[in-house]
């Protein structure tokens, strides 16, 4: 087993998967613990629905860099997601579900009407599940996802401060001088951007696990802003990689057995949390 | 060490430990004749690899291109009416079974189709050199001097 795993890891397609899929992780995890504090724990799912929709028309359109089309769309779809709920007459959670489910319907509808490729089921599937598609990416695509991921995460520590005031008391932040909107906006963008990469890894369906699973967990045992975060980053990154591993060694879908290996860490740091909780009492 | 810290290693150690059997288990190993040097063995290989090498071959066919490739899946044929040629095809299907990758191969031989092939979707194990040819302006890759073996007895 150990060296099929050897032989495994020096194919370089493997070593891509395992490149991208620890960087999308990582972003993931960061502003995992901001979307579930401020109550936005769904935006992801809406946002990858989205996504999913804007790959449809890109696919109608024939555009051979879909991600020119798809991360705009996202981008502004997550903009608007985030200004709801303030002056709008859709509250926060109708609008994400709105989007989310209409962005779905709408992609498939356009992809079932003009795709012209012979195997739409098999298109939606590797789209909606991430399928294969970590397994099969190019050097510029890897080259991508590896640009963008450095610059979330150089985004989320330049700004650790800020965006930990925004999360906690918008208000505060706001009496404190910080510009509020600017951030959120940013954050927004920086979700979008996340969201976009993550279809690669675990489909539009699943990206929500990657946001919320890590987080959650994390704030089983820890109690702080930065704890969790840290907590966070290391078992997102821990998680993704098993489960690729797991995946190219027992031929299980990859996106999905991310996700379990995530539940499964989720239930371990919360029979932890509580056997410290019985100790501590 | 402070304790959340501890329990941050703690968890991670319970994490890996649980899926650590997995990784324990041993894998079949099949005793196959080698009637040339095999450069890339797919048949040894689990589907979710198998199945995005074959993509990037399709996508990079140069890189393999000469090279004997042995690879297993289950087989298919296309009988072209208007061209009055069948082509096979071994498939190898991704880990959610709804997208499948296939090369076509030449058995090497006479070989009488449909009598002498398998039936559709028996597992089969095809070892080829991987070449290029062209039809209609379309470039395609196909396996040649191909050998082909299933088990008889396990057709579908």
């Amino acid at each position: 087993m150990i060296d099929q795993l050897k032989t495994y890891l020096s194919i370089p397609f493997v070593q891509y998967a395992l490149i991208v899929g620890v960087l999308i992780a990582l972003c993931s995890s960061l502003l995992g613990v901001t979307l579930v504090l401020k109550r936005f724990s769904f935006i992801g799912d809406g946002l990858s629905h989205v996504a999913f929709g804007a790959m449809a028309i890109a696919g109608v359109l024939h555009l051979t860099d879909d991600m020119l089309f798809v991360l705009p769309v996202t981008v502004l779809s997550a903009v608007l997601l985030l200004r709801t709920g303030q002056n709008t007459k859709i509250k926060g959670d109708a609008a994400i579900a709105m989007i989310s489910v209409g962005a779905l319907a709408v992609g498939y509808l356009l992809l079932s009407l003009f795709s012209t490729s012979a195997n739409l089921s098999g298109d939606v599937c590797t789209t909606l599940f991430g399928s294969m598609s970590i397994l099969t990416l190019t050097q510029a695509e890897v080259w991508l996802c590896t640009g963008l991921s450095v610059a979330v995460v150089l985004i989320f520590i330049l700004f650790y401060n800020k965006i930990f005031a925004v999360t906690f008391d918008e208000d505060f932040a706001r009496a404190s001088g910080i510009k509020v909107e600017a951030y959120n906006l940013l954050i927004a963008v920086v979700i979008a951007v996340i969201i976009v990469l993550a279809m690669n890894l675990v489909g539009s369906l699943l990206i929500s696990a990657l946001i919320i699973f890590p987080a959650m967990s994390a704030m089983r045992l820890f109690r702080s802003f930065k704890g969790v975060t840290v907590c966070s980053a290391v078992l997102s990154v821990t998680c993704a990689l098993l489960g690729i591993l797991i995946s190219i060694l027992w031929s299980t879908p990859v996106g999905s057995t991310i996700v379990a290996v995530d539940i499964g860490a989720f239930l371990i740091f919360c029979v932890i949390a509580k056997i410290q909780g019985g100790i501590a009492k | 060490m402070k304790q959340p810290v501890r329990n941050l290693i703690l968890c991670l150690i319970a994490v890996i430990l649980s899926v650590c059997p997995l990784f324990g288990a041993s894998a079949e190993s099949e005793d196959l004749t080698e009637p040339f040097v095999i450069d890339l063995d797919l048949s040894a290989m689990s589907g979710t690899v198998v199945y995005a090498q074959v993509y990037n071959m399709l996508c990079d066919p140069d890189a393999y291109l000469g090279k004997v490739i042995r690879m297993a899946g289950y087989y298919n044929y296309y009988d072209d009416q208007a061209h009055g040629v069948v082509y096979h095809a071994c498939i190898v299907p991704d880990a959610t079974a709804c997208c499948a990758q296939g090369i076509e191969f030449v058995w090497a031989g006479e070989h009488v189709w449909p009598d002498a092939y398998p039936e559709i979707g028996t597992d089969v194990v095809v070892t080829g050199r991987l070449e290029l040819y062209e039809e209609d302006g379309i470039k395609y890759l196909h396996l040649v001097d191909a050998e082909l073996t299933w088990n008889q007895e396990a057709q579908p």
